[in-house]
């Protein structure tokens, strides 16, 4: 019996050894099946935080830029086309490098200040994925309608008003709906959104529609729910979505000390003499940068003479023309050919003429006490915003390549207007059937030192006579005050607008016109830099 | 009792360790099928959701390429053309990227489209040197839908099936992704 149950303990041995080697086997088919997955889970989990620390540095560098752009410097110290930031998450790290992009050579007259901003996900040292961004720093000219108003906010007749494009205040707008406005045929008041940085109290949606001298007949019902229909009548297409509170800030400007440095095109001192200077920078022979005008100008009117821009520049009883050939050759006062892409600048009998051209930027440290003419080319006319100097407009101001009345179907002849105020001259003779065109953004207005804001765009008498402005481009204002007087419901004196919007002044905007602290995303790519698991 | 010890077992024994021995090699057997059916299951579910979980992590960076534009009149043009916003789910999605290199100032445009056609996943890349410049981008899938949530967010499902080794039924991986378009953070 006792050999016998050896025999069977052997047989037990056996059969423990082949259940042994059973489970093994499963486990090793299992420890075959879980790396694959454990490595996959793990790749993905490594390069979706690679992305999100790269993406990080993006809009970390991009909200740095904008809170430099809304100090009033530029997005990265000036003297430097780069820059690098760097920080952390979590336990990645990634370094953002900022680089200025040059004006391009085949497109001088785009100015707007560019970049592009490439953000790197480390971790150990060991470079993961990459995010590269084109950037461009939107302009003050793509608004119809700048505003930062008053404290009590921006009061628009739902019916009076229609403005064709981007709108933007820094408080908030009042609108007086009149009864029967909803069913009527009248156009929508604003077409592209109305964005604004405050938002009016106890109002779901930040517009004040219970203003003073009007009706309160808000597009909401009892319980603050949107009525669409409603809203598409007052704010376009978009509806209840086209309009905006509480969006940030846009400051104004509250100098254009940069457009001067660019109008005399070098870091030296500027002229301080009485007259007309080209920017000639460095060279002697050669423009590089615009106009340099010291003191007031009595009268300034933009021509075309053969094709090539003409500016006639009086101050006091001196009269000065500048001559650029845009177009082809032109004949000097003595009977010389200036050849094409010069400037001649002529002062009486006497005249000089420069290679190149200038960079459209004409800059006045006084006043433009007069401003009329027919614009050629990409231009922007400045004066000194920060010493309270104005520009008047006269008479038409109007562009070349388009005929007047008519709306601009191009960007050559853009021009913008910046100064403290713009005034607009009244004349009887300037009615609905005849007004006075204007082809322009215009901008009047800065901030002071003290945060608050001056200056704006208006009739330069508001007692005198009423005069009917047709504008193709875009109106910034500091501060809007009243245009004219009523009576009985009618106005009487000062200036009455019509307002169409030019949106080709938003995607090509005048030389140097001022920027605002935004910036569009034209592009963005992301980049593997290496596989996050090693396979 | 010498001769009948070395006889072993009794034919009795003899049936009963047969019998237990075959019940144990069938519990063995079957453990092992079991056990390789549940490997091979393992691996073609693996091979399924390798498919989908590749396809996701190739359209979704360049989908981020995505951004929206605005014409000469100002208009907004959206960053994806089609489909439209809303259901049905489309096989296809065509969207707006920068032609490279990138003028930030001008920056010009050009329609890229990714669709299912086959079983693999094309990117229509449409470059401006080779309009008919198609890559492939994985392939292996049975469906592939984008659905428009709004102007900046998308939903990607992929799915795929590959047969069972033995039977006639199939291992199905069905993902599905949300790609929110970046450009809007940037706004």
């Amino acid at each position: 019996m006792s050999r016998s149950r050896q025999e069977r303990q052997g047989v037990a041995l056996l059969m423990a050894i082949m259940f042994l080697a059973a489970l093994f086997s499963l486990s090793l088919l299992l420890l075959a099946v879980l790396p694959l997955e454990m490595r996959a889970t793990g790749r993905q989990k490594m390069e979706t935080e690679a992305f999100y620390a790269a993406e990080a540095g993006v809009l970390q560098a991009l909200a740095w830029m904008e809170t430099r752009a809304a100090k009033g410097h530029p997005a990265i110290p000036s003297g430097s086309d780069k820059y690098e930031l760097t920080g952390s998450v979590a336990n990645w790290n990634w370094k953002a490098e900022i680089g200025a992009v040059p004006v391009n050579p085949s497109n001088p007259d785009d100015t707007r200040p560019a970049y592009t901003v490439r953000s790197t996900a480390f971790l150990g040292g060991t470079r993961y994925r990459s995010v590269s961004v084109a950037l461009c720093q939107e302009s003050m000219s793509r608004f119809a309608w700048f505003e930062e108003s008053g404290s009590e906010g921006l009061w628009i007749g739902a019916e009076s008003f229609r403005i064709d494009g981007p709108f933007h205040t820094n408080k908030y707008i009042q609108v007086n709906v009149p009864s029967g406005f909803y069913g009527s045929n009248h156009p929508s008041t604003f077409t592209q959104g109305v964005t604004m940085a405050g938002a009016a109290p106890n109002s779901p949606d930040g517009v004040n529609y219970n203003c003073p001298f009007g009706t309160n007949n808000p597009p909401f019902d009892s319980k603050g729910r949107p009525i669409e229909e409603r809203y598409r009548k007052i704010f376009g297409e978009g509806g209840s979505s086209n309009v905006l509170p509480r969006v940030k800030k846009i400051q104004l400007p509250s100098h254009a000390k940069d457009l001067a440095a660019e109008a005399w095109g070098s870091g030296l001192p500027p002229p301080t003499q009485i007259g007309v200077h080209p920017g000639l920078g460095s060279s002697s022979n050669r423009v590089e940068g615009g106009l340099y005008i010291v003191g007031d100008v009595k009268k300034m009117t933009l021509a075309v003479t053969g094709g090539n821009r003409r500016l006639t520049i009086t101050q006091g009883s001196n009269t000065v023309e500048v001559l650029e050939t845009v177009s082809g050759t032109a004949v000097a006062p003595d009977g010389s050919v200036i050849p094409k892409d010069s400037t001649m600048v002529r002062t009486g009998d006497e005249f000089a003429v420069y290679s190149g051209l200038t960079n459209g930027l004409v800059y006045c440290t006084g006043n433009i006490n007069s401003l009329s003419g027919v614009n050629r080319g990409k231009r922007t006319i400045a004066v000194d915003v920060a010493q309270g100097k104005d520009i008047t407009i006269t008479a038409d101001l109007t562009r070349a390549d388009t005929s007047p009345g008519q709306a601009p179907t191009g960007s050559r002849d853009n021009l913008g207007l910046v100064g403290h105020n713009i005034w607009i001259q009244n004349s009887s003779s300037h009615t609905e059937a005849n007004p006075l065109d204007i082809y322009a953004a215009l901008m009047g207005g800065r901030r002071n030192a003290d945060g608050t804001v001056s200056g704006y765009v208006g009739p330069t008498d508001v007692y005198g006579p009423l005069t009917r402005v047709r504008l193709f481009g875009g109106l910034m204002m500091g501060d809007k005050q009243t245009w004219g007087k009523y009576s009985g419901g009618r106005q009487y004196s000062g200036m009455t607008l019509e307002s169409r919007y030019d949106s080709h002044l938003a995607n090509s905007p005048p030389p140097y016109f001022p920027s605002i602290a935004k910036f569009r995303v034209v592009s963005y790519r992301e980049e593997h830099e290496q596989s996050a698991v090693d396979w | 009792m010498r001769r009948s010890s070395r006889a072993g077992l009794t034919l009795g024994e003899t049936l009963v360790a047969s019998a237990v021995m075959a019940l144990l090699g069938t519990i063995l057997a079957r453990t092992y099928t079991l056990a390789y059916r549940s490997y091979q299951m393992n691996v073609g579910k693996l091979e399924v959701q390798q498919r989908t979980r590749t396809a996701l992590q190739r359209i979704t960076p360049i989908l981020y390429a995505a951004i929206p534009t605005s014409n000469s009149a100002g208009q907004l043009q959206p960053a994806i053309l089609e489909p439209a916003v809303g259901p049905p789910p489309k096989s296809e999605i065509r969207f707006r990227v920068p032609v490279e290199p990138v003028d930030p100032r001008a920056p010009a445009y050009r329609i890229q489209r990714i669709w299912l056609e086959h079983g693999a996943v094309r990117l229509d890349r449409n470059t401006p040197s080779d309009p008919q410049d198609d890559r492939v981008l994985c392939q292996g899938l049975d469906a592939l839908e984008f659905l428009v949530l709004s102007d900046s967010t998308i939903q990607v499902t992929a799915r795929a099936r590959v047969p069972h080794y033995r039977s006639g039924e199939f291992h199905e991986s069905r993902l599905q992704t949300m790609v929110q378009l970046p450009f809007k953070a940037m706004r």
